[in-house]
């Protein structure tokens, strides 16, 4: 079957070039092995929380980061999107978010500072609304309440941790932590977020939930929780409890299952529903056919049959060497559908550095594939490889998404700069 | 490469969670400890040959979506269902699940004295009894049996053409609802295809759902003898249950050691796949009557894991005036057998819940879905009537109203 735009991974970046494909107005088809990370990570969007990535206290502008950024690196991913198209993408994103039923805040004005699970701070520019009171710059000490039984969310922790913590320039407002017992019978193994976050809906048992946590606020204090606050109606669920506890509450992401990925997942998934965006998982490409600087077709299967899609334009949004959009072997790294350039260490020894709090970041957390201003992957050469082709997120070289905090920002600009050229093919 | 045993695949494990995520059973109850957890992670211990003895297996509904979400081609559902066939081994099987299991040997009977058999199968006495002994779900409407199943209307069916396919029609069409076999086979005739029909029973799907893989087997063997006939003469296989056509394709041989069923994969076509495939070649006929209405369209579970796309989608988007709305939701919760059983009831309604909603909250009179227990789920959660989509085919080429005389 033929489309105008074939998107090949169904993860953050995927989705939101298939978006912005179909908004455009294109037939746009998207295939995935299988969902990428968007449901498991923290589901707040990072543009540049630390620059230049060694400094280790937080940035505060983003925007004013990546200006400086563009000046002085010209092969980092943000210089090739081009401001106008980061803070289009920014628009786009919270656009398609709030469409899709979920509210997110912010720009790239100003970061937030957000209190981790593990007690650590995250600088981050776009985030769900119920994430936004955590700011550890706006007033109020924080009550961080835990629920018993559930998995991997340690309230005391988090306090010690960030009792421990200095931030330049932020009296940080003080943290205690509660575990409340719910009585919700689970077993010794404990729950997942993700089980937690279901039970929201049953109105009974959110209005136990908000008694505990009356009963545990002191005055003048916030309640930090884990993601857990409804799965489909979090919106809901926090007005509701706000109004019984009489002060703001706000989330904190959890480890995987991660619920506040998984809402953010879903609402781009209604998006592209109603976009009529075709979404295809437990694919795998199987070969692509080129012709000269041009993909043609892809075949794809999940074992027994294969089908063959036919594209003006491709994107490829298949995620970095974690992701398996990159594979690697003894003595090379590579892209296995097109067999694009791949620019990083050329064997295994070469991937870290001896000092694994090396300030400069590992050599491996960089590899990718290099792209020209319009997102064309290019070869050592530097000429484009196929011109209808366009490489999008983690899979692109030339950034440390880890040491910059700086991984959802780039997918999201270059994926929504790659939806809109590839529209124009 | 690696070699490609049952623990490979498991070992390409990052522990993401998506398929918990995903998973239907673990959204609305924690009686199943998860897909991965019961999957890939006790893997590593039966590898070892130790057993962890987990009976939360048996909530798994086999629905397979774990499988597509997974990022990294793990095997999850075939890692739990070959561990659920071993827990059977162990445990043995109940009375009820066997019955459950072998329903296709009541529709030989059911048909034969249909009257009967649907009053009874309404009547206070029957729900007693399904209950009280055997733990059958009391408040599921169970599919009524036709008095002429479809395997009688073909001794008479007289269309012929150069042009062949064979079709498998599975028991529900059979016994339950001839009229989509006749629809097929009527839309097939359209385009000039001759249906014929190898010798078939049960697939033995629900046998495999509930861990009977000798009875299962028996089965197979016999529509393999029948099939492996089509095959060699060239012909195609449709089906127009993706349940069947997904237990025949993949599952024979995956699960009841039937390696030989693997000669069949490119023969077994799902009727829209076959559909779709003659669209592509120009070879459709595309003369369709308007159908102006907005059908809610539910994608089985096994369609989305038998790797074919989802044809019915293209299929009816030929159909001028219909506006098929897919209504995104994975898994209706009925999963065969399993929503027939009184532990597990609550639970397949409670999958269905979001289902459930949209169709409550939709005005179409019809909803869409391509496999019959997705089909009985749909009526039983809503207003609904559900169809096949091949019925709009039908109703698209003006040839339903033929279908109703007949049936009168």
């Amino acid at each position: 079957m033929n489309y105008d735009v074939v998107v090949i991974g169904a993860g953050l970046g995927g989705l939101m070039a298939g978006i912005t494909a179909a908004k455009e107005g294109k037939k746009v088809l998207i295939v995935g092995k299988g969902i990428g990370i968007i449901t498991i990570f923290t589901g707040t969007i990072d543009y540049l929380g630390h620059y230049p990535p060694e400094v280790i206290s937080p940035l505060g502008s983003p925007k004013e980061g990546i200006g400086e950024l563009i000046a002085k690196n010209p092969d980092h991913p943000y210089s090739k999107v081009g401001m106008k198209f980061i803070e289009g993408g920014v628009s786009a994103f919270l656009e398609v978010a709030s469409s899709g039923g979920v509210r997110y805040v912010g720009d790239l004005n100003r970061n937030f500072l957000l209190p981790t699970a593990v007690g650590t701070v995250k600088p981050t520019a776009l985030l769900s609304s119920s994430m936004a009171p955590g700011d550890l710059r706006d007033d109020g000490d924080v009550l961080i309440c835990g629920f018993q039984g559930l998995r991997d969310f340690y309230p005391s922790y988090m306090a010690h941790n960030i009792s421990t913590l200095t931030v330049e320039g932020v009296e940080l407002p003080h943290f205690r932590g509660r575990t409340v017992d719910l009585e919700l019978g689970a077993e010794s193994s404990g729950m997942t977020s993700l089980t937690l976050a279901r039970k929201f809906d049953d109105p009974d048992f959110l209005e136990r939930v908000a008694q505990a946590l009356y009963e545990n606020v002191r005055d003048g204090e916030r309640i930090a929780t884990p993601a857990v606050l409804g799965l489909r109606r979090s919106d809901e669920v926090i007005e509701y409890i706000e109004r019984v506890i009489n002060t703001k509450i706000f989330e904190t992401p959890t480890l995987p299952p991660s619920v506040s990925g998984y809402r953010l997942y879903k609402a781009l998934e209604a998006v592209l529903r109603s976009l009529k965006v075709k979404l295809l998982l437990g694919y795998e490409v199987v070969s692509a056919r080129t012709e000269n600087d041009r993909v043609i077709e892809l075949t794809i299967s999940m074992g027994k049959r294969e089908m063959v899609l036919g594209g003006k334009a491709f994107v490829l949004a298949t995620g970095g060497l974690v992701g398996r959009g990159i594979h690697s072997t003894e003595t090379s790294l590579l892209e296995p559908i097109f067999g694009l350039d791949v620019v990083g260490p050329k064997t295994r020894s070469g991937w870290f550095n001896k000092n694994f709090f090396d300030p400069a970041g590992h050599p491996i957390n960089k590899v990718g594939i290099c792209v020209d201003e319009n997102l064309i992957p290019i070869d050592e050469k530097k000429k484009p490889r196929f011109k209808n082709l366009f490489v999008v997120g983690a899979q692109l070289c030339g950034y440390d998404a880890l040491k910059e905090k700086s991984g959802g920002g780039v997918t999201i600009s270059s994926s929504y700069k790659a939806g809109v050229l590839a529209s124009k093919i | 490469m690696m070699k490609k045993d049952i623990h490979y695949p498991a070992d390409q494990c990052v522990k993401c969670t998506v398929c918990v995520e995903h998973c239907p059973v673990v959204k609305v109850t924690d009686k199943f400890l998860g897909p991965k957890q019961v999957g890939p992670d006790f893997q590593r211990f039966r590898s070892d040959g130790e057993d962890p003895h987990d009976i939360s297996l048996d909530y798994c509904t086999g629905c397979r979506i774990c499988d597509v979400v997974c990022p990294s081609g793990v095997n999850i559902s075939e890692l739990n269902t070959k561990a659920k066939i071993a827990l059977k081994k162990d445990q043995g099987i109940s009375i009820r699940d066997k019955l459950l299991s072998h329903a296709y040997m009541f529709g030989h009977l059911g048909s034969i004295a249909a009257p009967a058999a649907n009053t009874f199968m309404k009547s206070k006495a029957l729900r007693w009894i399904s209950e009280k002994l055997l733990h059958l779900e009391k408040d599921l409407r169970y599919p009524s049996y036709t008095s002429e199943p479809f395997e009688r209307w073909i001794e008479n069916y007289s269309f012929e053409s150069e042009k062949k396919v064979a079709y498998f029609y599975g028991c529900f069409t059979n016994f339950n609802d001839p009229s989509l076999g006749k629809a097929v086979v009527k839309v097939l005739e359209r385009n000039g295809y001759q249906a014929v029909f190898p010798k078939q029973n049960c697939c033995g799907l629900p046998l495999l759902g509930n861990g009977d893989i000798r009875e299962a087997r028996k089965l197979a063997l016999e529509n393999l003898e029948g099939l492996f006939k089509a095959a060699d003469e060239g012909l195609k296989i449709i089906y127009s249950s993706t349940s069947c056509g997904m237990m025949i394709r993949d599952d024979y041989a995956t699960y009841l050691d039937l390696p030989e069923a693997e000669r069949l994969s490119g023969n077994l076509v799902e009727v829209s796949e076959f559909l779709w495939g003659l669209h592509e070649a120009g070879e459709l006929d595309t003369d369709f009557q308007e159908v102006n209405m907005v059908l809610p369209y539910h994608i089985p579970c096994h369609l989305r894991s038998l790797g074919i796309g989802f044809p019915s989608i293209d299929l009816m988007g030929l159909v001028p005036g219909l506006e098929v709305d897919e209504l995104g939701t994975y898994c209706c919760g009925l999963a065969g057998t399993y929503g027939f059983k009184e532990e597990k009831s609550d639970i397949a309604n409670a999958i269905g819940g979001e289902l459930a909603e949209l169709l409550l909250r939709s005005d179409a009179e019809f909803a869409a879905s391509d496999c019959e227990a997705c089909r009985m789920q749909i009526e039983n959660l809503s207003d609904k009537k559900a169809i096949h989509p091949i019925k709009i085919i039908l109703k698209a080429y003006g040839l339903d109203k033929e279908d109703e005389d007949e049936d009168q």
